[in-house]
């Protein structure tokens, strides 16, 4: 059985959720996809709009998450990081 | 009177240079280990990072103990005195036991944490059993050399399984390469324990090093071109 995934685990599964749906995601989709409870996906997003790597776009009564540049960046970054850890068993 | 050059003297500062480039590849290692743990906030990864920068810390101990000596030995040569031969003679035991200390407790203490962040069981006895093992084979050992190394090839013999059996289950080339420099650095210590019969197996142990520290970087670049 697969063990508790740590912080960047989430965040990479929180912007690949984002980038399947073309950058345009609702946050239930993200919620379902990332498989997070609503408070937590709160919390990620929320940290993640403050440090500029997602931005929320309002249209009408929907919210939608788009992801910047700089979140693209940083998802690659991320899974290159990740398989640098992992081919140290880490 | 302790024996404190292992090299030939042909190769007096070649090794430093190979350590140089050994100590770029750890900081390197732990600089981006460091930079993944701020994100991902796990203790694994800092303590990963702090290990590669103790690996790099402890070659510069390894460096700074080989400059003074080689330095020493070679002025002692080019003066040809007695009374300076003494004199530097001792000043050389003095950094030498303190930077050879400092560079084998680093080493041993590094290896063997990082065979310990690698297992998922974690027993308190083993880290105590495996810290009295640190100082045993920093302090108390006669034989010094024989003894760090052999202590150094056990742990990369370890680490060398583990991450065999990690490639197996993965199948992942970047493991591949873990397990090849892991593999060359343990042989390195094999050759480094040869020095007893020949001071040339130094310059093939270092040169082994150098490799095994160099797929270490390849490996970070592989994984970061894709």
């Amino acid at each position: 059985m697969r063990g508790r995934r740590d912080r960047a685990e989430v965040i990479v599964s929180i912007l690949e959720a984002i980038q399947k749906e073309d950058n345009h995601a609702k946050p239930t989709h993200i919620m379902y996809k990332a498989n997070l409870s609503y408070d937590l996906l709160k919390s990620y997003l929320s940290e993640l709009k403050e440090k500029g790597i997602i931005v929320e776009d309002v249209e009408g009564n929907k919210t939608f998450i788009t992801m910047t540049k700089d979140g693209f960046q940083l998802l690659s970054e991320l899974r290159r990081m990740k398989r640098f850890m992992e081919s140290f068993g880490l | 009177m302790l024996q404190y050059v292992f090299s030939p003297k042909w190769f007096y500062g070649v090794d430093i240079i190979f350590e140089i480039f050994s100590i770029l590849v750890c900081f390197l290692i732990a600089y981006y280990a460091n930079k993944f743990f701020k994100v991902s906030h796990e203790r694994k990864h800092r303590y990963f990072s702090v290990i590669f920068l103790l690996i790099g810390v402890a070659f510069i101990f390894k460096i700074l103990t080989n400059f003074t000596i080689y330095y020493h030995v070679l002025r002692v040569i080019q003066i040809g005195s007695t009374l300076h031969f003494v004199n530097y003679q001792y000043k050389s035991e003095i950094i030498y036991s303190i930077g050879y200390f400092l560079f084998r407790l680093l080493m041993i203490g590094a290896f063997s944490s990082l065979y310990l962040i690698t297992q998922k069981e974690k027993s308190r006895n083993l880290v105590y059993l495996l810290f009295y093992f640190i100082l045993l084979t920093t302090f108390f050992s006669y034989y010094i050399f024989v003894v760090f190394h052999i202590t150094m090839a056990i742990l990369l013999f370890m680490l060398v399984g583990y991450y065999y059996h990690h490639y197996k289950q993965k199948g992942e080339s970047s493991t591949k390469v873990i397990v090849f420099s892991f593999a060359v650095l343990l042989l390195s210590q094999v050759f480094f324990l040869l020095t007893i019969i020949h001071l040339d197996m130094y310059v093939i142990g270092e040169f082994l090093q150098l490799v095994g520290y160099l797929l270490l970087l390849y490996d970070f670049f592989m994984v970061n071109k894709s």
